[in-house]
């Protein structure tokens, strides 16, 4: 016997759904609702509920609209409206465009799930990776990229340019020792690894000398703070490749990691989260990955929209 | 309440008030098939209740969930019908599954019947919205309300639906 729903969490629900669609969602928020689903099991009885309905109203496609728009509006007549109009604007907000907002002017850039690769004036590659923009600015004195959001890999030029190649991100600066290596702006930090020769990392708030790393090691750093050297090896730059590869990893980390390369919400639930997988996994069809990772594990992936895929523990 | 007291006071029920109801049900439906259906699926209902016991005028409650039931029916072939002209009057035919079907008139049932009972403004405004795809914001300029008021009309128009949804 199905326990008479609470009204107050469909309102609840409905509350996060109409915000989500006015706005995207910003990371903090994605937190709060994310704290707000796993914290009661009606919470996420009655999310489920709220995309099963714009998932049914979203089956139809929406050629059938437009005729459907000249009927007028009497009461009997929003079934039928309803019934065209399935397939428009229920699907949840546009996630498209809460990616890329801000950097429309950067230089270079690239969707989710893009990537790219540049050659620059001295000879320097650069990889951008999925969701990524970049800056790139040469004057007699250096050559700088700024980076504004997303991760690449530098490759620095063997043209002999003497002037000092910089990377800046919103948390310092760093500067290539004739190298290889690999910048990612992360939202509270930026991580960085080096796969040959040496780069030098200055945090912008910190006034002690540039910390150095080495090849095959890598850091997390803010404004303040450099996090303790860890190794970096080359698997962890895989995505040139369009690759994934883990070994042992928690599934919340790598349904995380895939998630910056498709567009919309993975949500991963708490039991689900720490199941530890190994594997090369394919960037460029995260949704065989997905169904690849159900094969394997003891999960449930369901898709309640293109945009909003929930993986939960089966058992 | 005990599940035998409640099982008890149906059975009393059902045997004293059934074909009262049927003929009743009968009479409003002008078909025997329906009208049987709808007598059965009231029967459903109360017994899912649980509250048989605490029914004092049982006619008067057969009558009025029957009703309800009636109006679902109602409501569910007339979406049914616009369904099938709407599918019918599209060039190529439309693969949707049965239980796709199903599933999208069900949602319809139960966004017709959220839609029946609410507010005007809340009606026009979900509707703005889900027919018309237009934002909350172009919403609020068009209707020149605020946006929090869109988005109070909205809330209140989900959850009904979803409710509704649930209790299915």
């Amino acid at each position: 016997m199905a326990i008479a729903p609470d009204r107050q969490v469909f309102e609840a629900a409905a509350s996060w759904y109409v915000q989500f669609q006015a706005d995207p969602p910003t990371l903090a928020e994605q937190k709060a609702w994310q704290l707000w689903i796993d914290s009661d099991p009606a919470h996420l009885a009655a999310w489920n509920q709220m995309e099963q309905l714009q998932r049914h109203l979203g089956t139809l496609p929406p050629d059938l609209k437009r005729r459907a728009l000249n009927t007028g509006q009497q009461r009997r007549q929003v079934l039928k409206l309803l019934l065209l109009a399935a397939g428009t604007g229920f699907v949840g907000w546009n996630v498209q465009q809460h990616t890329s907002q801000g950097n429309v002017w950067a230089d270079y850039k690239t969707g989710v799930g893009q990537r790219r690769n540049l050659t620059l004036a001295d000879g320097s590659q650069i990889q951008l990776n999925t969701d990524t923009a970049i800056d790139v600015s040469f004057d007699p004195t250096q050559r700088l990229i700024r980076l504004r959001s997303g991760e690449i890999l530098i490759q620095t030029g063997k043209l002999g340019d003497q002037r000092p190649f910089f990377v800046d991100t919103r948390d310092g600066r760093i500067q290539a020792l004739g190298t290889r290596f690999s910048v990612h702006q992360l939202s509270e930090s930026t991580r960085v690894g080096v796969l040959e020769d040496r780069i030098s990392v200055q945090p912008a708030d910190l006034s002690t000398a540039a910390i150095i790393l080495n090849a095959g090691e890598g850091a997390d750093f803010d404004r303040r703070h450099i996090g303790l050297t860890h190794p970096f090896k080359s698997t962890e730059v895989a995505w040139t490749n369009g690759q994934l590869i883990v070994l042992n990893a928690r599934l919340g980390d790598v349904i995380e990691e895939l998630g910056r390369y498709r567009r919309g919400v993975l949500h991963c639930d708490n039991r689900a989260r720490d199941l530890r997988v190994s594997g090369t996994f394919r960037l460029d069809s995260t949704d065989a990955v997905l169904a690849n990772l159900q094969a394997s594990l003891p999960i449930d992936v369901r898709y309640f929209t293109r945009y909003w895929v929930s993986i939960s523990h089966s058992a | 309440m005990s599940l035998p007291a409640h099982t008890a006071a149906i059975e009393q029920i059902y045997e004293q008030h059934h074909s009262w109801l049927y003929g009743w049900l009968k009479g409003k439906l002008h078909d025997a098939c329906d009208a049987a259906d709808v007598a059965h699926d009231t029967f459903v209902r109360i017994l899912a209740a649980r509250n048989a016991a605490h029914i004092r005028e049982p006619r008067d409650y057969l009558a009025t969930v029957a009703r309800g039931l009636v109006i679902d029916r109602y409501r569910r072939k007339a979406i049914e019908a616009a369904y099938l002209q709407t599918v019918a009057a599209r060039p190529q035919a439309t693969a949707i599954s049965e239980e796709d079907k199903a599933l999208i008139i069900e949602t319809l049932v139960a966004v017709d019947k959220a839609l029946a009972g609410l507010g005007p403004r809340s009606q026009q405004i979900f509707m703005l919205s889900q027919i018309d795809g237009r934002t909350y914001q172009q919403i609020a300029l068009q209707l020149k309300v605020s946006l929090t008021t869109v988005k109070k009309h909205m809330i209140r128009a989900l959850t009904e639906c979803a409710l509704i949804m649930a209790q299915h």
